[in-house]
């Protein structure tokens, strides 16, 4: 084995990375998270958008929600990951304990599988369409190419990724530049065509009587999209030495580049209401072959790149649990980390975009008060000091064993946060309470977690003295 | 267990450790992602609808 496959092969396990493995610069890190920030999706999340707001007052929002909702993301995710050079997962053992931390495991992985398979559903149903719409591919061979394609993102994700995290590094930034170019000419040619002036014009498809709720809902849109980039954010600045060098690339990659290519969806859809955000048909109706090759390599460089992040992400944290850890090789942990989205992609895509709303749903709704219980605990209990040893050990003396390996702080502040969240807002219907519109649901949702959790750990007998820093510590009698 | 053990071990040094959030840090992230967000918000209701 050469020594260049024994560092990624050492890089990609359980374990901790050492300041000499953390060898991303701003570049890299800007790069894959804008990489990971920009797909398909974006168009979709753009579409949404016109049905409340038209273009100028959409654009602020989304873009001034989704910079909100890194604010949250990125005090939860980036400091621990940073700081000990661990990941999402095992950054939640002090919060939720040794055994505890699983229930935060089963959600990344539901959550990234969900997400893996949305990007490869788009990707094969874009690329379809892209071909069917140019005659390249006979409209009855839709339903075989969607498949085809899919499956085919995947294998390319699995060859890229085999290897480790260098191939991130490596291409995460060419894929974002090549990204960010496309979606510039995306935006030139809908705007040529269109009329900057009829896109601002436009009015929104189908709005709700409250200006301020259909402003509120917008900006709950951009913050619940950017905590859900919880797991990719702690998987990626584990390469960064600074928490405070890790601020700039993750906002620009993130919040700016994503927010740009959602205003793209929200400026097509108000232009053409029918395309429901994506401009792929609408460029090549007007510009052929030409504008559709820009639209499809936008498509397959940016689902790919998000994927393959996700796959990334997904694969590192079943590599947290000792059993796997030790028995199944990176490649093995990649392959299996691709499986339940080919099943999903072969056997029940129509099903589960049938049901894509109730997914955004669970992801937004867990994911916050997750981020809120993490700062509590991180900034107020800890004072952003984490025994790191007792990270990675499965002792039942350990810091983070608690009662049976759980800590009950850490699963209150969580359920608090979720009943904030849908008292104040249906996720699924988007049907709002009283007060949402001054305050958003991820917010509160968020806040309610933090101090429930702070509060279970100053009430419960014996948390407070074991998990605050020494200085803070009671004498023991 | 060796290579956990060493590397444990390594960033139980603070040396070794990565920054903390300090400060300057802090404002940075609050400039970027809640002022700048809540300026936005506010050009947004002033906005022509």
């Amino acid at each position: 084995m050469s020594s260049q496959q024994n560092s990624s092969a050492i890089v990609e396990g359980s374990l901790p990375l050492l300041p000499g493995q953390r060898t991303w610069g701003p570049l890299a890190l800007f790069g894959n998270s804008a990489s990971a920030a920009v797909a398909t999706w974006c168009f979709i999340t753009g579409g949404y958008i016109a049905y409340w707001l038209p273009a100028g007052r959409g654009s602020i929002a989304i873009t001034a929600g989704t910079l909100l909702g890194l604010f949250i993301m990125m005090l939860a995710a980036v400091p621990a990951s940073s700081r000990y050079g661990i990941e999402a997962v095992r950054s939640t053992r002090p919060q939720f304990g040794v055994r505890g931390s699983n229930f935060a495991l089963v959600l990344v992985l539901l959550i990234m599988a969900g997400w893996n398979a949305v990007l490869t559903i788009f990707l094969g149903r874009a690329a379809a369409s892209a071909l069917i719409t140019m005659n390249v591919l006979p409209e009855a061979q839709r339903a075989a190419a969607e498949i085809g394609f899919g499956i085919l993102g995947c294998l390319v994700v699995f060859i890229l990724l085999r290897k480790g995290p260098d191939t991130l590094r490596n291409i995460g930034p060419v894929i974002a530049v090549s990204v960010i170019a496309l979606s510039a000419v995306i935006m030139i040619i809908l705007v040529t065509n269109v009329g900057l002036e009829t896109i601002f014009a436009a009015r929104p498809l189908e709005p709700y009587p409250s200006e301020r709720l259909n402003y509120a809902l917008v900006t709950e849109l951009g913050i619940a999209g950017a905590v859900a980039w919880w797991p990719y954010v702690g998987g990626l600045t584990r390469f960064s030495k600074s928490t405070r060098g890790s601020i700039l690339p993750v906002v620009l990659g993130l919040g700016v580049t994503m927010s740009l290519v959602i205003i793209i969806g929200l400026f097509a859809s108000l232009a053409v209401p029918e395309s429901g955000g994506d401009p792929t048909a609408f460029l090549i109706e007007v510009g052929g072959p030409v504008f559709g090759v820009v639209a499809l390599g936008f498509i397959v460089l940016a689902n790919i790149g998000t994927t393959m992040i996700g796959v990334y992400v997904c694969a590192l944290a079943l590599k947290q649990v000792p059993s796997i850890d030790r028995k199944v090789s990176w490649k093995g942990s990649t392959a299996i980390s691709i499986l339940p989205v080919l099943a999903i992609l072969v056997f029940f895509a129509g099903p589960f975009m049938d049901n894509y709303g109730t997914f955004l749903a669970f992801a937004g709704v867990t994911l916050g008060p997750i981020c809120g219980v993490q700062i509590a605990d991180y900034y107020f209990i800890r004072k952003q000091h984490l025994d790191v040893r007792a990270l990675f050990t499965e002792d039942r003396g350990g810091t983070y064993w608690y009662f049976g390996g759980v800590n009950p702080a850490g699963f209150i502040g969580a359920a608090a946060g979720v009943a904030t969240y849908l008292l104040i807002l249906d996720p699924v219907h988007f049907t709002a309470r009283p007060g949402f519109e001054y305050m958003t649901a991820t917010i509160p949702a968020t806040i309610a977690a933090g101090a429930s959790y702070w509060l279970a750990m100053r009430l419960i007998p014996g948390l407070w003295t074991r998990s605050a820093p020494q200085s803070q510590r009671l004498p023991v009698a | 267990m060796n290579e956990l053990d060493d590397r444990l071990s390594a960033l139980e040094r603070p040396e070794n450790q990565g920054e903390p959030l300090d400060r300057q840090g802090f404002f940075l992230l609050a400039g970027l992602t809640l002022v700048l967000p809540a300026a936005l918000l506010l050009v947004g209701l002033v906005f022509p609808a």
